[in-house]
């Protein structure tokens, strides 16, 4: 049986950015892990009616981080069996009871100049100890960036995987102005929240990829009324050109070493997969077929690439193997299988799957060739995975407008990430910072 | 279970009446890493080539990017805007039928030429040997559905597949060149097969 619930989460402005989130909870995780997140208490903050509590930011931030990984069964705030704000005020006893295993507490205090200090302590119920205990001192500036690296301490602590609430999102948007389309690449947390444009152009922008180490992204320019490959510099906003061949320059990829890209040309005669040496720009050419071959995407060892092509007749995902002779189909399943994405242990493959004039994100498993979909919702493309391989943005249509979606990867979780108007597309999720 | 989000919704709401008021002050000395991006807009900004003629290249070449002599020279003359599906009168290629087409269309990830496309293009081909001072563009698209850039390589698949029967009928090879925009700009941006069947085309256009 499938329960949902459709909530307007909040509307929430930093500067100019307006975010809006929805989170769509399509059915309970069956492994998900009870926890109970305490409002933070505000330690005399005198927060005004009207002003935002910081107390409050980090409370809410923290519960859909970890409501949207789909790995948490989190106790709704009325249905607390207390809200101790100190280790000395939490009764255990109380909380198992409430099958609540782990306990989040902190309290949030106004230091002078600006400055907020902020304890976070994360107990085991059963054991009845504390698990982790940090303080931070941060600007206010800065308050959802510390909450995100609050959920990613206990997705860590609880779970052994490393949290992403910390990464950057890329992703192009499209609003028209005065019947003219304008494109802007943007930068965002992970939530959506803080977009920040370091691109914009009055030509189509797509494909982006992020650097292993999150400090370039490499997309598709047609500000020369062509395809062209751009490097930009994500700190200084220095970019340069990379590929301007004769026809197609597109779907570059970053290999996981940071030395090279993968990328699609038609320089000899039609789309081809190459590899070049982004240092030397030297160019090695890895396909050789009449058919498309195009959005190649590395393996994490580096060794292989994933690709497109219709060498069958229709889009299907290959692998060609680095210094080897041929290619591996990897997709039976379906007519149209492209835009490969590969988890970071090198089992799953999210790919575009179209069936029955649908087009949704299915997932490929590698060791048994086993095909699932795991979006139910319009026009599906341009799977993700999420640096710790829980999480999928991809990007689909919704109310005739182009929009971001989150989904866990068992597909039971699903947050849309919208901005106020026009279309969103092309997500990159990047990577996690050391 | 419903009553857990209402108490959500509602701190949702005492947040989002207040973030105006809530704005905060530049810290110059606490700059993150986006924010340090977000100082470089303006130096990233890109001139509309459109906007200011072939002049407004220079904006890039002043920034050291090399321009392609195809971006320059192209502008000049055409009008890349039109997508109304014939060309103005006066530029317009006639056949013995009368006005040619200068889109056409094509079923789902298919580009192979229909008996009547290949009519249009051998129309094309008599009007570009009879003007062997004209260049043809042949802007490849697709619809939107399925990924981005394998639709930029279905647009470019259909634009070659005119290209090669222009140069079967022979035409010189130096007056065509070839672009796609895979789903990038549709003519119709509706959702639906009406709208789509509209968009998988290839555009010729005269310079």
């Amino acid at each position: 049986m499938v329960k949902r619930f459709i909530l307007a989460v909040m509307m929430f402005a930093f500067g100019q950015a307006h975010a809006v989130l929805q989170i769509e909870i399509t059915e309970g995780a069956e492994n998900a892990l009870p926890i109970a997140i305490v409002p933070f208490n505000d330690r005399g903050l005198n927060c005004s009616m009207g002003q935002v509590c910081a107390n409050e930011l980090i409370t809410q931030v923290v519960n859909q981080d970890l409501q949207r990984s789909g790995r948490f069964k989190i106790t709704p705030r009325n249905q607390l069996v207390a809200t101790p704000s100190n280790a000395q005020a939490i009764r255990f006893s109380q909380w198992k009871n409430a099958n609540v295993e782990n306990l989040v507490i902190g309290q949030v205090e106004r230091l002078g100049n600006g400055q907020y200090q902020v304890d976070v302590r994360l107990f085991d119920v059963l054991r009845q100890k504390q698990i982790e205990g940090q303080r931070w001192v941060v600007s206010q500036d800065r308050l959802r960036e510390l909450s995100h690296k609050i959920s990613d301490l206990i997705y860590e602590n609880l779970l052994g995987v490393k949290g992403v609430f910390s990464t950057k999102v890329a992703y192009i948007t499209v609003n028209k102005e005065q019947g003219q389309k304008k494109y802007v690449l943007e930068v965002a947390d992970s939530d959506g929240f803080n977009p920040q444009p370091i691109l914009t152009s009055l030509d189509p922008l797509l494909s982006p990829s992020w650097s292993p180490d999150g400090r370039q992204i490499a997309y598709v320019s047609f500000e020369q009324q062509k395809s062209e490959v751009y490097l930009q510099s994500v700190e200084t906003g220095q970019r340069e050109k990379l590929a301007s061949f004769k026809g197609l320059n597109g779907a570059p990829a970053w290999s996981p070493d940071g030395r090279k890209l993968a990328l699609t040309l038609s320089r000899d005669g039609n789309a081809e997969i190459y590899v070049m040496d982004i240092a030397t720009r030297k160019l090695e050419r890895i396909t050789r077929h009449w058919a498309i071959d195009t959005e190649p995407t590395w393996m994490p060892d580096g060794r292989s690439l994933l690709f497109t092509s219709d060498r069958s007749g229709q889009p299907q995902i290959y692998e060609k193997k680095l210094g080897q002779r041929g290619v591996t189909r990897l997709t039976f399943t379906g007519k149209y299988n492209a835009h490969p994405s590969v988890s970071p242990d090198g089992k799953k493959v999210a790919v575009v799957h179209g069936a029955d004039g649908n087009f949704h994100v299915a997932l490929l498993e590698r060791d048994t060739g086993d095909m699932y979909i795991i979006s139910d919702t319009f026009l599906d493309e341009s799977p993700t995975f999420s640096a710790n391989g829980d999480m999928i943005i991809y990007a689909t249509t919704y109310r005739n407008r182009g929009v971001l979606s989150v989904l866990s990867v068992d597909g039971k979780v699903s947050q849309r990430l919208s901005g106020p108007s026009g279309d969103v597309r092309e997500p990159a999720w990047g990577p996690i910072l050391e | 279970m419903k009553k857990q989000w209402l108490a959500v919704l509602m701190g949702a709401l005492i947040l989002g009446g207040c973030s105006s008021a809530n704005k905060i002050e530049e810290d110059t000395r606490d700059v993150d890493v986006v924010k340090g991006s977000g100082a470089q807009i303006e130096s990233v900004d890109l001139a509309d080539p459109r906007s200011g003629g072939v002049e407004s290249y220079g904006v890039q070449n002043g920034q050291g990017l090399n321009g392609q002599s195809l971006g320059g020279q192209s502008l000049a003359s055409s009008d890349l805007a039109d997508q109304s599906g014939l060309l103005p009168a006066e530029q317009t290629p006639q056949s013995q039928g009368g006005t040619l087409a200068n889109v056409m269309y094509f079923g789902f990830d298919q580009s192979t030429l229909s008996a009547e496309n290949q009519k249009i293009v051998e129309g094309h081909a008599a009007f570009i040997k009879a003007s062997p001072n004209r260049l043809l563009v042949l802007e490849g698209h697709a619809d939107e559905r399925g990924s981005r850039e394998y639709n930029m390589a279905l647009g470019e698949r259909r634009a070659k597949a005119v290209e090669e029967l222009l140069g079967v009928l022979g035409v010189n090879a130096q007056q065509i060149s070839v672009v796609s925009y895979g789903e990038e700009n549709p003519a119709n941006e509706g959702h639906d097969e009406a709208s789509w069947s509209e968009n998988r085309r290839v555009e010729f256009k005269y310079r």
